[in-house]
């Protein structure tokens, strides 16, 4: 009797162990769970991507930092969902998640730079706490990381959300302070583009072009961004400036390297009225009579 | 009842004929012969279905054009035969043209159901659900198309083989291409030219508005004359009044650029034009205006009465009968319209009003470019397609150089191919980009209050019930508070607007950090970069609530009037703005 009782036990117990084993390998591995659950996050259909996060969280397959990363996925859906999205509710989430992070930067910074971003979107904005979590999760993150420049941006763009003559100023100040973390990175065109928003804000229409022309220099990209860049630096340095040589060859630019424009044929057009000294267009307003000929004229000896 | 029958029976034994016996058995065999030719159709339908030494490419779309499908079905022949002899497979393809009125909700279901065809023509608002239901071909877009090998395109990759870089293709919800256009499409002016031999002596259509106009007179004058009171010079619903505004030259160029604050070109559908509309820099009753508005206005006068109220098709059938002497529709109507009619039709470019132009001259600065003509027929590969790679190759095969300008040579549409000819007849469709370019400058918005002031006023005004200046009136009474609405949802849309792209962002952000982890979905690291920086590059002009406040404070310290007006209908706290 005895022993049928332990072979009865051992039977369950061997039972248990293949269901156990059989259901561990049923279960579809962590890592693909995650990649199915950003993909549906990507796809917007957050139910389906909260569901799957949920799952890898509650999974015993899943190590520390899968499970980390999926209540991160979590947090992202409560931030950003739409409709729904609640970034006053996502704060505690990020901070729980921080306190858990260990010492890996690029996910340090980067929840930090998410924190910051909810202190900037809830009502009313706490700008000043959002720039000190953005400085914070720049100098978390490991040199080199192409997060610094990102969440550089994050920062400057801070400056022009409140409709603020200095405060734009400031960051625009900042900005020349920053420049060198953008130089070489994927993000250069992108901060000379915020520069010239700035610029463009409070009507410094110098710092405006050089913005633009840096932007420009660097590669855009877009294609549409890289016909208001150049259509842009042409008139502004036309119009605002006098800059005549410089609109005509901004004007030359756009006519060649976006010829699908539909300004391409007004910029041909007026490049040519332009090399041509005729300052009163025919096709466009005549100048303002306040504007002077800016054209930087050779010196005698041809320099 | 019991005579009758005894009476039949009574013919049938004497051998006489009876005539509904056989009308009887005629129906039967009738019906016997289509169940049989019936189960014959499906029993070879359910053949080829099954046939496993032959994949099925099916296609759906909505163009029921005339032509259109025939052209399809020769490319998609051609591809069968060529396809065999390149991979030695043999391919079927199959097209389902729908209506448009289903087309929507047919790809939503089938997408859902996980049966959508292999290609799909996209177009009809599914953005959102693109980057689910199709597969992205954006590493084959920079690869050259191998069926433009052995001509100057041989190497240039697929999207610049386009005449708008392959721009349409691309999904802004996740940035990826999806598939690739066939054609494109341009509005255009057709004409009856045995009308106009029988009217005038000369079958030669107006070059230039004024003969237009004049035209259009004295061919009114003349049908009265003659007594053909079914004629009209003009076969024009509500339809056509929108498509006869291609009419328009560039009347409003300069308006733009005095308005154009920060300087892109653009003025119109945007704040400059409340910035300018309230700080008095113009108004409705700008000379301008008046030109481009009239443009269309003075046309409508030879337009059939209640025209507003017409269908589109009973317009078209009107032209295509013979009773008008004009119309205007897109190259999507050409071939239809061209098998339709039982008279020389010719097709002409709008004559739209030049500089040397008696009333409006002073404001015209040329023609409006086209350079912005759109790609259209875009077909995209499902996620449920069974052969993805052999229906990629047939969409390569029909965006050849070779086989677009044969498809649309046989469909008569515009090629999108560079280098590819249309058709003669669709010559004239052949899209101009030289030009210059107009807006609407009556609205911050694509589609709110201001457009709906300004729909009410150009329908009195095209319908003649009102002048210009009466039109100018109900513009300058309605506008200041549409204006102060429509402020408020710019401002409210940016903020939207900025947050999904936020969202779209953080996607990004996640694969960055933590893309290598996601096991086969691990996306590019490259790919994540550019989409990074490209996301950040359209969000740059989505920054500009706090300018529009700063200038909006401007204007009312500066004390404009205008700016006053419109403030008093402005509800929301712009402080939380």
């Amino acid at each position: 009797m005895a022993k049928n009782k332990i072979k009865l036990r051992y039977g369950a117990l061997l039972l248990a162990l293949c269901v156990g084993i059989g259901s561990a390998l049923a279960q579809e591995a962590p890592d693909q769970l995650l990649g199915r659950a950003w993909n549906e996050y990507g796809l917007q259909a957050f139910s389906n991507a909260e569901e799957l996060f949920s799952e890898v969280s509650e999974s015993s397959l899943a190590n520390k930092e899968e499970r980390w990363q999926a209540l991160l996925g979590l947090a992202f859906i409560m931030h950003y969902q739409m409709p729904g999205r609640d970034p006053e509710a996502a704060i505690p989430l990020y901070e729980d998640l921080l306190k858990q992070v260990g010492e890996t930067r690029e996910w340090r910074g980067q929840v930090l730079g998410r924190l910051a971003d909810c202190h900037v979107e809830i009502v009313p904005p706490q700008m000043d706490k959002a720039r000190s979590l953005y400085k914070e999760a720049i100098s978390s993150l490991a040199p080199g990381s192409l997060l610094i420049p990102e969440t550089s941006l994050r920062l400057l763009s801070s400056y022009i959300q409140r409709p603020d003559r200095e405060e734009i100023k400031r960051g625009l100040a900042l900005a020349e302070e920053l420049a060198p973390r953008f130089t070489d990175t994927p993000f250069e065109s992108v901060f000379h583009g915020l520069r010239a928003e700035m610029a463009f804000f409070i009507d410094d229409y110098v710092a405006l072009v050089d913005a633009l022309d840096k932007q420009y220099r660097a590669g855009i990209n877009n294609i549409s961004v890289k016909e208001l860049v150049l259509f842009r630096l042409a008139r502004i340095n036309e119009v605002e400036l006098g800059d005549y040589k410089r609109a005509e060859a901004y004007y030359r630019r756009l006519a060649t390297e976006v010829p699908s424009s539909q300004k391409a044929h007004f910029a041909m057009l007026r490049a040519n009225e332009l090399k041509a000294g005729k300052l009163d267009s025919d096709y466009a307003p005549p100048l303002s009579p306040g504007v002077k000929d800016g054209t930087t004229k050779e010196k005698p000896d041809g320099r | 009842m019991a005579a009758e029958e005894t009476e039949e029976l009574a013919e049938v034994k004497q051998g006489r004929f009876n005539w509904s016996s056989l009308s009887n058995y005629v129906a039967v065999i009738f019906l016997i012969v289509s169940f049989s030719v019936s189960l014959w159709r499906v029993y070879q339908v359910q053949e080829m279905e099954q046939a496993t030494d032959v994949a099925t490419i099916r296609v759906v779309h909505w163009q029921l054009e005339a032509g259109f499908r025939e052209a399809f079905d020769d490319i998609a022949r051609r591809f069968e035969e060529d396809y065999f002899e390149e991979a030695g497979v043999r391919v079927r393809v199959v097209q389902n043209a729908i209506s448009e009125r289903v087309y929507k909700q047919y790809v939503q279901t089938q997408g859902i159901g996980k049966t959508l065809p292999d290609l799909v023509q996209l177009g009809r608002e599914e953005l959102g659900s693109v980057p689910r239901f199709f597969i992205s071909n954006t590493e084959d877009v920079q690869k050259p198309n191998p069926y433009n090998k052995g001509t100057d395109l041989e190497d240039v990759p697929w999207m610049d083989t386009y005449l708008d870089g392959m721009l349409g293709s691309i999904d802004q919800t996740d940035l990826e291409y999806y598939g690739a256009a066939s054609s494109t499409a341009s509005q255009r002016l057709f004409y009856n030219a045995r009308l106009l031999k029988e009217a005038f002596g000369s079958d030669q259509p107006p070059s230039e508005y004024r003969e237009f106009l004049s035209v259009c007179k004295r061919f009114d004058q003349w049908a009265k004359e003659q007594g053909r009171t079914d004629l009209t010079p003009v076969a024009a619903s509500s339809y056509q009044a929108r498509v006869f505004r291609n009419m328009r030259a560039a009347t409003l160029f300069e308006l733009m650029l005095e308005n154009d604050r920060d300087f892109d070109g653009s003025f119109g559908q945007n704040d400059e034009v409340l910035f300018a509309y309230a700080g008095g820099d113009f108004d409705y009753r700008d000379p301008r205006i008046r030109a481009d508005e009239m443009t269309v206005a003075n046309l409508t006068r030879y337009f059939a009465p209640g025209f507003m109220a017409m269908d589109r098709m009973e317009a078209q059938f009107r032209f295509t009968q013979g009773k008008a002497l004009f119309c205007a529709s897109g190259s999507w109507d050409a071939m239809s319209f061209h098998s339709q009619v039982d008279f020389p039709m010719g097709v002409i470019d709008f004559p739209y009003p030049t500089r040397q132009d008696p009333e409006f001259g002073q404001y015209v600065r040329g023609r409006i470019s086209e350079a912005n003509a759109p790609a259209v027929f875009r077909l995209a590969v499902s996620k449920f397609s069974n052969h993805p790679d052999i229906t990629l190759r047939f969409l390569q095969y029909l965006t050849s150089r070779e086989n677009n300008q044969r498809f649309n040579q046989l469909s008569r549409w515009p090629p999108v191919i560079k280098g590819a000819e249309p058709h003669p007849q669709m010559r004239p469709f052949v899209r101009t980009p030289e030009g210059f370019w107009t807006a609407e400058v009556n609205r911050l918005v694509g589609a709110g209050p201001a457009k709906a002031v300004y729909d009410q006023a150009q329908w009195e005004l095209v319908e003649h019930k009102v002048d210009f200046d009466g039109f100018a009136d109900m513009m300058e009474r309605e506008m200041p508070r549409a204006m102060a609405q429509e402020f408020e949802r710019l401002l409210n849309t940016e903020w939207e607007e900025r947050l999904a792209q936020e969202m779209s962002l953080s996607h990004q952000l996640a694969g960055f950090s933590y893309g290598a982890t996601w096991g086969d979905a691990a996306p590019s690291s490259e790919r994540v970069k550019s989409k990074m920086v490209y996301l950040w590059e359209m969000r740059m002009r989505r920054y500009r609530n706090s300018y529009r406040l700063m200038q909006w404070q401007n204007l009312l310290d500066e004390g404009h009037s205008k700016a006053q007006d419109i403030q008093q209908y402005i509800k929301i706290d712009l402080d939380r703005n």
